[in-house]
């Protein structure tokens, strides 16, 4: 699932139990399964900041829902003004891949589009396509080693199967919440260091812990993205009418 | 101007009629949407013969929404020509799978990205020529649609009562009357009654990597036809009434995506009313055809467009006075162009650039467009854009004719 903004990276239910010894793809799959839900809705406010501190804003809400493994998601853009009422519907279908349209207003067309902009900066922002979608690896995905671990947290190294988008990621993980506090990623080359997320402000949202606000900065630049959750709801009932040309043109269910 | 203006302010005391909708919200209140935004254009151009014109427009832009009605008013004010128009002025109504829509807008059709062939819903304005927004170029009029929606296809109904014919500048640096004929006495009819209407529709079906869409549409060629031509002494042109043509369109639409590419291809047939193609004030029957190539880069999101576009008319005549003669380029039944474009966003969005150019095969005339923004601030835009019109022969065309006006734009937009 690409290119979808679920950012449920950020989230995960409160949990008071500790668990001990585990491995490391036993944690990052607490982290996954940590993230799963049936449905969401979030609105985004993503803030551009320049290496001069100068910023600039993007707002966002977008709709998921996974039903037998296949996830739909919508997602309305609503600033800056030239992008404004954009909508992006993206489905998966029986092989996995995503069907995916674009609405323009503008042009006042809907478009079926092709692929994916995984390595593409989404909205101008730190973020990648393929970072919105998720930024951490299960089992089948990469080769997750413990580096280390304290009374408070977990290190993971994750070395990703497939390098294109980045070479190694090193992820802290909170033991109470299973929520990633910073994730560091590296090239290909799994040496030079890209991009730091750090995260911020857990609270309670929709009925779970959820890091409100995290901040990617790419290192080269010294440009970074504060990405905020401004709204958030979880496994509410969200009908099949969202995810679909007709929603994507009319904004009508 | 004044219609205009009173039917904005009976549309927008309407307004709080309605509730709103919104995902996040759980009352009526709270899902009652109401947007106001205001756009200004400040900025000069100048032509190749140093004419500098001011840009200064100004727009108001008002929605109000609710689950069910949505209100759309959005109103320009050219100050250098002292004009009001409405970009859109309607009401739509949306009931189950099915939304209706009445009021002064346009009906898009059509799959390609760069032009249509299929998109004849609207004339086109060409008085201050060409520009790189193909919906801006379309003329409003009033309109009554409806689409409705399946879980794989949809229907989209369009009726015009009445029509507007393409909008062309009859004096001054963009018209395209010949200089011998500036003095020819043309008569308008009244195209917006009744009798002149038309209407079509459109039936969409997604299948796996493709969206097909199928095409009938009756109404009026928008480019006039003469009758009645008068002459002087020296059988030089005096008058002519205009006419138009009304045709039946059976057309398609498809988009096919291939790989990273996008394949865009749209066709149609044109039945004349002239049906044996014998009246000379009358355009024949002909075929249109567009093949569009796309692709977007997935690390810069980068955009690269090239399209094939013409058209070939039936039964094509010799008599040089015929409409079909006078409309075709360097007096061939075929007419083609290749049109490319690509757009770059780059420094994360501050700053976008974009190239277009089309190429007229037949009669060799050109036009390049290129824009570059800078976004000052969120809502705020310095945007540069130049036109290059030229011919690299001596054949007539619009880019020939159009030659001298080549020009440079600078412009201050923003949003609030």
């Amino acid at each position: 699932m690409k290119r979808i903004f679920i950012i449920l990276f950020l989230t995960g239910l409160c949990s008071s139990t500790l668990f001990a010894n585990l491995s490391a793809d036993q944690i990052m799959a607490k982290v996954i399964e940590k993230q799963n839900a049936d449905t969401s809705a979030l609105d985004i406010k993503l803030t551009l900041i320049d290496s001069n501190g100068k910023e600039r804003e993007r707002r966002l809400q977008t709709l998921s829902k996974t039903v037998d493994g296949k996830t739909s998601s919508l997602t309305v853009f609503l600033s800056p003004e030239s992008v404004k009422n954009t909508r992006f519907l993206s489905i998966e279908n029986d092989e996995g891949n995503n069907e995916q349209w674009i609405y323009l207003p503008s042009l006042k067309r809907s478009r079926r589009i092709a692929g994916s902009e995984e390595a593409g900066s989404f909205m101008g922002s730190d973020f990648s396509y393929a970072d919105m979608a998720s930024m951490t690896y299960d089992s089948d995905q990469a080769t997750n080693t413990l580096l280390s671990e304290d009374g408070t947290s977990y290190t993971i190294q994750s070395i990703p199967n497939d390098t294109k988008n980045y070479g190694k990621t090193i992820t802290t993980i909170t033991k109470d919440t299973f929520l990633p506090l910073q994730v560091e990623f590296y090239d290909s080359d799994g040496i030079s260091l890209l991009k730091t997320l750090k995260t911020d402000n857990i609270t309670e949202m929709g009925g779970r812990s959820i890091t409100q606000t995290v901040v990617m900065t790419t290192i080269a630049d010294n440009h970074s993205t504060r990405l905020e959750m401004l709204q958030v709801r979880y496994d509410m009932s969200l009908p099949d009418g969202y995810f679909t040309v007709k929603f994507l043109e009319t904004g009508r269910l | 101007m004044k219609k205009l203006l009173i039917l904005f302010i009976l549309m927008m005391q309407t307004l709080a009629l309605f509730a709103a909708f919104d995902i996040f919200s759980d009352t009526a209140e709270e899902n009652s949407q109401r947007s106001i935004s205001l756009t200004t254009e400040t900025g000069v151009r100048m032509y190749r013969d140093k004419q500098l014109v001011p840009v200064l427009n100004f727009g108001v832009s008002a929605t109000q929404e609710t689950a069910k009605f949505k209100v759309q008013a959005d109103l320009n004010y050219d100050v250098q020509n002292q004009t009001l128009s409405s970009d859109q002025l309607t009401i739509t109504m949306f009931q189950g799978p099915t939304n209706l829509y009445a009021g002064w807008t346009t009906h898009p059709w059509g799959s390609a990205s760069l032009s249509h062939v299929v998109d004849v819903v609207n004339a086109q304005d060409i008085s201050a020529g060409i520009i790189d927004d193909l919906e801006a170029m379309k003329r409003r009029e009033f309109l009554l649609g409806f689409t409705t929606y399946w879980e794989k296809s949809s229907l989209d109904v369009v009726v015009k009562p009445g029509f507007l014919p393409n909008s062309m500048a009859s004096d001054g640096r963009w018209s395209l009357i010949p200089a011998a004929f500036a003095s020819v006495t043309l008569t308008e009819p009244d195209t917006q009654t009744l009798q002149n209407s038309g209407g079509g529709a459109r039936y969409r079906l997604h299948m796996g990597n493709m969206d097909l869409g199928l095409i009938y549409f009756n109404g009026y060629w928008p480019q006039s036809g003469y009758t009645n031509i008068t002459y002087d002494s020296s059988f030089a042109v005096t008058g002519a009434d205009l006419m138009y043509t009304r045709y039946q369109l059976f057309g398609l639409e498809s988009n096919v995506l291939l790989g990273p590419f996008s394949l865009a291809l749209e066709g149609g047939y044109f039945l004349s009313e002239d049906l044996d193609g014998t009246d000379s004030g009358l355009y024949n029957s002909k075929a249109a055809y567009l093949a569009e190539l796309s692709y977007t880069d997935t690390a810069t999101s980068a955009f690269f467009a090239v399209a094939y576009q013409g058209q070939y008319v039936f039964d094509y005549p010799a008599n040089p006075i015929d409409v079909d003669v006078m409309a075709a380029y360097n007096n061939k039944a075929y007419a083609n162009t290749i049109i490319a474009v690509v757009e770059v966003p780059l420094f994360r969005q501050l700053v976008n650039a974009r190239i277009a150019g089309t190429y007229q095969i037949e009669s060799e005339g050109y036009l390049v467009m290129g824009s570059l923004s800078y976004a000052l601030q969120d809502n705020v835009s310095l945007v540069g854009k130049a036109f290059l019109y030229g011919s690299l022969s001596s054949l007539s065309s619009i880019y020939d004719t159009w030659d001298a006006n080549d020009s440079v734009q600078i412009a201050l937009q923003a949003w609030f």
